[in-house]
């Protein structure tokens, strides 16, 4: 009986570590800046979803197309019908993971660099990129910051010649998710 | 004779200016789309995160973009960073549900409660995402 006891509570711990080693939100936030100086082109989404395994290094990103929010609303119709064709091709992904784990302490409050490499899948191109990022350890959690830039023809984003001087040729991406342990 | 004709067309023009002017600003001021205008699909959390993840595709086929009236328990209230409500409606997986971002905060929603949150289906993440979500006045 007190085997059982003994291998239950053992169990039920293990369990408890493998849970608190996956950050987790669903709220993450990423915006773009795809303006020049003729127009400003900037969108936000507030709905994006994001794991990490501080154990492995594991990075999942899931983001909706169609959760990026513009001021206009003709520029979040453009956006989606005609360059990220979010009807078809809904979400877009990554998966990665940090290289230099062992440079995060995650137990210890402060500023860490980390590196993130994975497949990027937008507009159903994947490609293989490496995200620099600034890891934040603090009492709230985790938070995940990074700078990225793509070039649309990178993911078969067409933009037509006419608005050519409108859309900036390489758009300026940031992720910032604050991340807490999942239950 | 010739007088008379340039005043029968100059009217005429200025109206066609205007209409075109009218046309472009409310292509480029284009209003926004309200869930309020639109009639709803209405559905139980449990069920539109079951059609979700058993089958994705299927599912976006059915509710990508739609308006969807969700009716559900409040699992979860948290802040988004812009300060945005996001609702989490409880469905049979312990940890991911149907998540529902608030157009309005509404400090009247509690957790336990059941509620319809109406908006815009965006798809799934591993949650089903509503954006844009108000609270449906005739669940």
């Amino acid at each position: 009986m007190i085997r059982f006891f003994l291998a239950a509570i053992l169990l039920l711990s293990l369990q408890s570590l493998s849970a608190q080693d996956i950050y987790f939100t669903r709220t993450g936030q990423i915006d773009f800046h795809a303006g020049t100086s003729v127009e400003d082109v900037d969108a936000v989404n507030n709905e994006v979803t994001s794991m990490v395994n501080i154990k492995t290094g594991d990075v999942v990103f899931n983001v909706l197309i169609k959760s990026f929010h513009f001021k206009r609303a003709l520029m979040e119709e453009h956006f989606n019908e005609n360059y990220l064709e979010s009807s078809k091709i809904p979400k877009s992904t990554f998966n990665g993971k940090i290289t230099n784990l062992s440079a995060i302490n995650f137990s210890k409050e402060g500023n860490y660099t980390a590196t993130v490499e994975g497949d990027f899948t937008l507009h159903g191109v994947a490609r293989k990129i490496t995200l620099p990022a600034t890891v934040t350890i603090s009492k709230e959690g985790i938070r995940g910051v990074s700078h990225y830039s793509i070039k649309p023809q990178d993911y078969d984003i067409a933009i037509p010649s006419l608005v050519a001087d409108k859309i900036a040729k390489e758009i300026s991406i940031t992720i910032d998710c604050r991340y807490e342990p999942r239950k | 004779m010739i007088r008379k004709h340039k005043h029968n067309i100059l009217p005429a023009f200025i109206l066609l200016l205007f209409g075109i002017l009218a046309i472009w600003w409310y292509s480029w001021e284009k209003p926004r789309r309200d869930a309020n205008n639109e009639s709803s699909l209405h559905i139980a959390a449990v069920d539109l995160f079951k059609a979700y993840s058993e089958d994705e595709k299927k599912a976006n086929s059915l509710y990508l973009d739609k308006v969807i009236a969700v009716k559900g328990k409040i699992a979860e209230l948290k802040e988004n960073q812009q300060g945005q409500q996001l609702v989490l409606l409880s469905t049979s997986d312990p940890i991911f549900g149907v998540a529902c971002t608030m157009k309005k905060k509404n400090p009247e929603l509690k957790t336990g409660d059941t509620t319809t949150l109406k908006g815009f289906c965006s798809g799934f993440t591993s949650d089903v995402v509503i954006r844009e979500c108000q609270v449906s006045q005739n669940p």
